[in-house]
């Protein structure tokens, strides 16, 4: 396999401590991230399901498909942030953080988070999403996410007759 | 050992495919059932506004995310885009919902006058019960020009399928939506029914009775708007009751008019007065019970006591019936047996806090409405004109527009707030998001 490989730094100093078992994530485009294996597994099921199926970590290495490079980047830094907080308030934070200056990124790391089965994160993270929405109208909402009203003309006349017959 | 390894890693690869029991609730069937009927499969959708990152989700990731939405924020999802409004409209996202623990229970009461009136009143039945109905929109007027030919709505009868609840009158069905208060109409039955049975299974709505010249049963589809005969009753039932339970379409109680031979149109109150006759949907079958269990030939059960079925709903696999007797009234919960065989067992629960003698003279009307497999939510009403008069005090309970609800596991009536006045005649029906 490929013979250079990034070190991220999940967890504390995982690189100075020899005893810290370590796997490797290997993103869709081939770049290789070691982490720590307690931090991983503590995030996610998948990877903590696969470790006790392989019977051990010793050079396992797990291709992730249907994750880039840059999210699974991400994807770590935010484990990471949950891994040193006992609250949720931290991570909740940078995951809107994440949503306000990147909503494309936020919802590929959504999408991987849930890939590899993290559950507690992808929870946290589709509840930040969706409390966006409060207090937003049709009109906002659609803004936000960049979505196209494709109701027909005459879906929409329908929908505005019935709403303001009643609102009438 | 390379190639145990290599083959240990393929057999991971597959892992993501492989249905994790959370995501499974959302199963397919149903997404897929919303789609094949828009014809709309969400990569098509998703390429109309590839622009958007969130369309790139699948089905199961958006619903999750749109299920935790608080309920505030629900109302204007639905007219976002064609994609929400379908996922938001699917079972999967109550079931989601309820998943996360996040499905509130609402009662509504719908009034509707002939002149096209509408009232409406929501009250959350959510532990603990709300102390009054708050007017969920106000009074509106449908522009009855809409519906064609002649209807009528008094005894019209009301069937919940996710948000909406419709309001099925004689020659006119409504939907009502219980997110934007918005009225639209919808195709009316094929044969006009008036007092007849009605429930909801499975997203469907069936009703049965109130007509003289038919005995079919008539399902109808929400999605295509539109309304099919699924069978024939054993019995033409007039003044009915509908329950649901355990994909079971109960009609309980009625009289018995037409058919027969001969003797079409004759009213005998005492033929199906306590019965109840048995519609599996899943098998399109009737449900026989055993021989002599009933007072009627081929009914599924009927009420000992010999009771009149004045007031039905179903929640799990129980049917939970209302019963009028000279100057009392019953209240039986009712279990069928999981043969196919038919059967199942009566048992008889506290009465609701309501003398029959409080309608003597007059009726007891009775709306019921399960609140999930907690409670069981009964309107009492007496029709106008009796019930009042010299007996005042009498009875605990004035009646009109009272509400009683009824704790399952507790066994307990506790009373409700009252409807507000203006909902006279109202039914009720629980919604649940």
């Amino acid at each position: 396999m490929s013979t250079e490989s990034k070190e991220i730094l999940v967890g504390e100093s995982s690189q100075a401590k020899p005893e810290k078992k370590t796997i490797v994530l290997m993103a869709s485009d081939g770049d290789e991230f070691v982490v720590d294996v307690d931090d991983i597994t503590n995030q996610s099921e998948m990877i903590r399901n696969l470790i006790s199926d392989m019977g051990g970590t010793d050079g396992l290495q797990v291709p992730l498909l249907n994750v880039t490079a840059p999210v699974l980047a991400k994807l770590l830094e935010l484990f990471n942030v949950s891994n040193k907080n006992d609250d949720d308030e931290e991570v909740t934070q940078k995951v809107k953080e994440l949503m306000e200056a990147e909503l494309n990124m936020m919802i590929d790391v959504l999408g991987a988070a849930n890939y590899i089965e993290a559950t507690s994160f992808f929870d946290l993270s589709c509840k930040v999403l969706a409390d966006k929405f409060k207090g937003m109208s049709v009109e906002e909402v659609r803004e936000f996410l960049n979505i196209e009203c494709d109701f027909t003309e005459e879906e929409l006349q329908q929908i505005h007759a019935e709403n303001a017959w009643a609102f009438d | 050992m390379a190639d145990a390894c290599n083959s240990r890693s393929l057999s991971w690869l597959v892992k993501p495919c492989r249905p994790d029991p959370r995501r499974e609730i959302i199963a397919h069937p149903s997404l897929e059932t919303v789609h094949h009927h828009h014809n709309l499969r969400p990569s098509a959708v998703a390429s109309a506004s590839a622009a958007a990152p969130i369309m790139s989700l699948p089905d199961d990731l958006l619903l999750e995310c749109l299920s935790r939405v608080p309920p505030s924020s629900l109302p204007a999802l639905p007219l976002v885009c064609r994609r929400f409004s379908l996922l938001l409209d699917s079972p999967a996202f109550l079931r989601l919902r309820r998943a996360h623990g996040r499905l509130r229970r609402t009662l509504h009461a719908l009034a509707l006058s002939d002149l096209g009136l509408l009232s409406s009143a929501s009250l959350p039945v959510d532990a603990p019960l709300a102390s009054a109905w708050a007017p969920s929109y106000a009074s509106t007027v449908l522009p009855l020009e809409a519906l064609d030919g002649s209807f009528s709505f008094s005894h019209a009868r009301v069937a919940a399928v996710g948000r909406s609840i419709y309001i099925i009158g004689r020659g006119a069905t409504l939907r009502y939506d219980t997110w934007t208060g918005a009225v639209a109409p919808r195709a009316p039955t094929i044969f006009p029914r008036k007092k007849f049975a009605a429930a909801a299974i499975g997203g469907k709505i069936y009703v049965a009775g109130g007509v003289a010249r038919t005995s079919a049963v008539e399902e109808y589809d929400p999605t295509a708007d539109a309304w099919r005969v699924v069978a024939e009753a054993p019995r033409q039932r007039y003044g009915c009751v509908g329950a649901v339970a355990g994909g079971v379409f109960y009609i309980a109680g009625g009289l018995r008019v037409g058919g027969g031979g001969g003797e079409g149109g004759r009213l005998d109150a005492h033929v199906c007065a306590g019965s109840m006759d048995a519609y599996n949907v899943e098998a399109g079958a009737w449900v026989r019970g055993r021989p002599g269990a009933g007072t009627v030939a081929g009914a599924a059960a009927a009420v000992p006591g010999g009771g009149c079925v004045v007031g039905a709903c179903g929640t799990g696999v129980h049917v939970y019936v209302v019963a009028s007797h000279a100057v009392e009234l019953s209240f039986w919960r009712w279990e069928a047996r999981a043969r196919r065989s038919g059967g199942g067992e009566w048992a008889r629960l506290e009465p609701p806090p309501i003398s029959a003698r409080a309608g003597l003279g007059g009726a007891l009307r009775f709306s019921c409405a399960a609140v999930g497999e907690e409670k069981v939510v009964a309107l009492v009403h007496v029709s106008v004109g009796c019930g009042g008069g010299g007996r005042r005090g009498s009875d605990a309970v004035a009646v009109e527009g009272a509400v009683l609800v009824y704790d399952i596991k507790g066994g307990e009536w506790t009373r409700g707030p009252d409807l507000p006045p203006r909902l006279r005649r109202a039914a009720v029906a629980c919604v649940e998001f």
